[in-house]
């Protein structure tokens, strides 16, 4: 193997890590948080609130976010 | 999982995620669907006096079957209910009573109204709407004490089936509303004029703590406030402070501000003024006209009635309010 291919390999690796670390920057920033949050609070529903008896009844005034 | 809804029930909007539950701690966000977590599921159920509402100028003497669930929209530091007020609903301690049980045990106890009261009636809405439709039908009264903090389209519907609002106005600045209680002042006076608007009869509750609220040109400026936009005949409350929840550092309200408060709303105009939570003269209702006592009080207690068919028995003044 020789310099130059060498050092195309090394350009690939690098290449490779800093899309990875930029996908794994803007996954934590943006969606970690919102699925971490989400598995949280379900699992407090379920664990919790659900079995204390507290029954679900559908709200007056609320709408949809845009 | 973005299913996100937007509340409008109360002034702070609360925008929630699935499965997120409101800063009122009993609504929630249930697949894009908003659900109430305390229908038919009250935290506290009593039989009280009306007066300890308190209503001065509704069924003097009667009883009131009164209902709270947890929670509250507001988060006051100085709330004398916050155990249940600040509690979420699996916290609290509650039991099963669906809106026909509710009626049929004020029909069962004799009480001519029901009040919504203790917490804030607003984070039950649903449960009080559908309470107070049935509890008309069976000829009982229904009556709320609330901070007012919610918006115009509900508070309208549910004033068809109101008999008499208490609203609790804590203060007359934003600067109280946002640091002592997390909220404002403007949609609480928005509250006062629909219901006077409305026409269903209106009390005002004024908590007055010492160094936070009881500066007498906030008091002047607020009692102002109320002759223009409400008119002389709404009744105030100015009711003694005593230590609470976060606000334990402070003591107890002298008589000396609550009676300077009492002076500067009747110098304002206001015809009905009282002084709660202590005893004193102050809680007797006089005819604005000949000054003599129409309903002599003594704590909770309605020691004399002098007003007939809603007039003064010594002069036949009219007297404002819901007499029978």
């Amino acid at each position: 193997m020789n310099d130059d291919r060498k050092f195309h390999i090394a350009i690939a690796i690098s290449s490779i890590l800093v899309v990875l670390c930029i996908a794994n920057t803007i996954f934590q920033e943006h969606f970690a948080n919102e699925l971490f949050g989400y598995v949280k609070r379900r699992i407090y529903y379920s664990d919790t609130i659900s079995p204390k008896g507290l029954t679900l009844h559908e709200g007056q005034y609320w709408r949809k976010s845009q | 999982m973005s299913q996100k809804v937007v509340c409008e029930l109360c002034p702070t909007e609360c925008e929630l995620d699935n499965y997120e539950i409101g800063g009122c701690k009993v609504r929630i966000n249930r697949d894009g669907v908003l659900y109430s977590l305390v229908y038919g599921k009250p935290c506290s159920v009593s039989v009280d006096p009306i007066e300890k509402k308190p209503f001065y100028h509704f069924l003097p003497a009667s009883r009131a079957f009164s209902v709270s669930t947890a929670g509250c929209v507001l988060g006051c530091k100085f709330c004398q209910n916050w155990q249940i007020s600040q509690a979420r609903p699996e916290e609290a301690d509650f039991s099963d009573l669906p809106p026909d049980d509710l009626v049929r045990k004020a029909v069962f106890y004799g009480c001519e109204s029901i009040a919504y009261t203790y917490t804030e009636p607003t984070v039950f809405y649903e449960y009080m709407y559908d309470t107070a439709a049935m509890a008309h039908e069976s000829g009982i009264r229904n009556v709320m004490h609330s901070c007012g903090y919610i918006n115009e389209r509900p508070l309208r519907r549910l004033c068809s089936h109101l008999d008499a609002i208490d609203i609790d106005l804590k203060a007359y600045t934003e600067d109280f509303y946002g640091r002592i209680c997390g909220g404002r002042l403007r949609p609480v006076l928005d509250s006062l004029v629909t219901i006077r608007q409305e026409e269903v009869w209106l009390e005002i509750t004024n908590l007055i703590i010492p160094t936070l609220n009881d500066n007498i040109h906030m008091i002047r400026e607020m009692c102002r406030w109320i002759v223009k936009n409400l008119g002389p005949d709404v009744p105030i409350h100015f009711s003694r402070f005593f230590p609470q929840y976060k606000l334990k550092d402070l003591p107890p309200t002298p008589y000396e501000t609550l009676k300077m408060a009492y002076d500067e709303a009747l110098d304002t105009g206001i015809r009905y003024v009282y002084i709660g939570n202590i005893r004193s003269e102050a809680e007797n209702t006089c005819c604005p006209k000949c000054k003599k006592i129409l309903i002599e009080r003594e704590g909770y207690e309605v020691k004399k009635n002098n007003i007939r068919k809603g007039r003064c028995r010594f002069c036949w003044t009219s007297i404002p309010g819901i007499w029978s």
